[in-house]
């Protein structure tokens, strides 16, 4: 079984194309939300109040997400220590997970920061999902009633699409013009022939 | 010195001629004017051909008499009431009013009408005394033709253009029906009756306006009324949305569309103003005369809204699919 990873920067639609994977009978882990679960672990969450603090989870136990953002990118070291204590317990998740699916061709693990982590050498192969950048910001602007300059700010953080596509094995282009769903029948097709071969 | 002289006397005899000249002409002027008024002031007898103009035909009738009919009238008048009639154009037609004059009926639908009833009228409108006024003929002949009638719906044309955020809400009209009179013919061809175009910009508010039918043939057919009254009820209105799925459960071979759900955009007058929910819209992918296999976007169509949801709008308006085994 193949591990193949999906990503795509802020607003790309991967989380869509993973929906059309799925309908087709692909497995996807969605990596993001699985790592956003994580904070809710007793024994994650004792980990992060240990080197944060408590007053990173407020008093009905929620994740302050504005405070943990603002900690981990002005400060280096703490972004070293949060993925130290969020993305071994996130892997030991998708092992588990990817034991029930032996069955299958291969699965998709879904991630926007699978090049910025260097979680690529970990995986087989990596899809990316590209789209025009004034489309990207479009969308993230509708779907999450945002403003541009927020938009734009969150892009920033991220690899460009060029670089990204560079990288990766699959390119899926999602611009709204070009018909996505034959895009991810031939990826389809060609990592279930690529699966026979090994 | 001599020279000057004769110079100063040449001058002098030339002012003198065009000041009798000058004196001359206007006395010229001062007869012809004498002889004018004398002139108008005389009685002329003369005579006239005038054409005849018929007013109110009954609504359920038409006229065939020649729509050309003329009637020589002959009449004795003064020079200056003369010049009058002749410069404000009474001299060209004479009105028929059939609502008013005495018609002797002489069977299948012909009259005739005795130039006698006229001559008050034509009289009054010639400003001249009724004993001196005759016709070349004792009578008009006319001849009715009775018309079929029907009722049918008032079109309202409207090229509205309203103000931001401003739609029309409801348009009434009064009479909504109107009759039509003609030959069986024509009214079969005649479904509904179109008002004018009423164009107007800028609207904010309520307007009541009076606008006149269009009478697809007037040589042929009647309209009563010929102008109706129309209401409009302009308010003020916003945009929503709304996420609705897509409904693809009566399409076979089962398939899953992406996205599954799309959003509908739609205007709502604020005086219907109420929270809609997903399940009182209906979205369907249009697949009628389609392969499914042979096309990669489905077009979605809206198939079911609020009745006060309007000018409803799909986004995004086609989507992608696979048929599931």
């Amino acid at each position: 079984m193949l591990n193949v990873g999906i990503t795509g920067n802020i607003g790309s639609g991967k989380s869509w194309i993973c929906r059309i994977f799925e309908a087709m009978g692909i497995p996807v882990f969605y990596g993001d939300q699985e790592a956003k679960a994580l904070y809710y672990d007793s024994e994650i969450k004792q980990q992060v109040i240990a080197v944060f603090g408590s007053d990173v989870y407020d008093k009905d136990g929620n994740l302050d997400r504005k405070k943990m953002a603002s900690i981990v990118f002005s400060d280096p070291k703490a972004l070293f220590q949060i993925n130290s204590i969020i993305h071994p317990a996130l892997n030991k998740r998708y092992e588990e997970w990817m034991l029930q699916h032996q069955d299958k061709d291969y699965v998709l693990h879904e991630s926007a920061i699978i090049f910025e982590h260097g979680l690529e050498k970990t995986m087989d192969f990596v899809i990316n999902v590209s789209a025009p950048k004034l489309l990207r910001l479009k969308r993230v602007m509708d779907r999450d009633g945002l403003t541009e300059e927020e938009v734009k700010s969150r892009m920033k953080n991220q690899w460009t699409d060029e670089v990204k596509n560079e990288m990766a094995n699959f390119v899926l282009i999602n611009d709204g013009d070009d018909a996505v769903i034959d895009q991810v029948r031939l990826i389809n097709k060609q990592l279930i022939e690529k699966n026979k071969l090994q | 010195m001599a020279k000057e002289s004769s110079k100063k006397k040449v001058n002098h005899e030339e002012l003198k001629r065009r000041k009798d000249h000058f004196t001359f002409f206007i006395c010229l002027l001062i007869a012809a004017l004498a002889w004018l008024l004398i002139k108008l002031s005389d009685d002329y007898t003369v005579s006239y051909p005038l054409k005849v103009l018929y007013a109110h035909v009954p609504a359920d009738q038409i006229l065939e008499t020649p729509e050309d009919s003329v009637v020589t009238v002959g009449f004795k008048t003064d020079g200056y009431n003369l010049l009058d009639l002749m410069m404000t154009g009474r001299l060209k037609t004479m009105k028929v009013d059939l609502s008013h004059v005495k018609k002797e009926p002489l069977g299948n639908d012909n009259y005739r009408i005795s130039t006698l009833n006229l001559k008050e009228n034509v009289a009054a409108q010639l400003d001249v005394n009724e004993g001196v006024l005759n016709f070349s003929s004792s009578y008009l002949f006319i001849q009715f033709k009775t018309l079929e009638k029907k009722e049918v719906p008032v079109a309202l044309e409207l090229q509205l253009q309203f103000k931001s955020q401003f739609g029309l809400y409801t348009s009434k009209i009064s009479p909504a029906m109107v009759q039509i009179y003609g030959t069986k013919e024509m009214l079969d061809s005649i479904q509904s009756i179109k008002t004018v175009p009423i164009v107007m910009n800028n609207l904010d508010s309520d307007q009541k306006v009076e606008v006149s039918l269009v009478n697809p043939y007037p040589e042929k057919i009647r309209i009563e009324p010929e102008k109706i009254k129309v209401d409009l009820d302009v308010e003020k209105y916003t945009e929503f949305s709304i996420k609705v799925p897509v409904d693809v459960s009566q399409i076979s071979p089962a398939i899953k569309t992406f996205p599954t759900e799309i959003t509908v955009y739609y205007n709502m007058f604020l005086k219907d103003y109420k929270d809609l929910t997903p399940d009182q819209f209906k979205v369907v992918p249009d697949i009628k005369n389609l392969k499914l296999k042979d096309v990669k976007f489905l077009n979605l169509r809206l198939e079911d809204k609020p009745a006060d949801a309007h000018n409803a709008r799909l986004d995004p308006v086609s989507v992608e699919f696979i048929i599931l085994n």
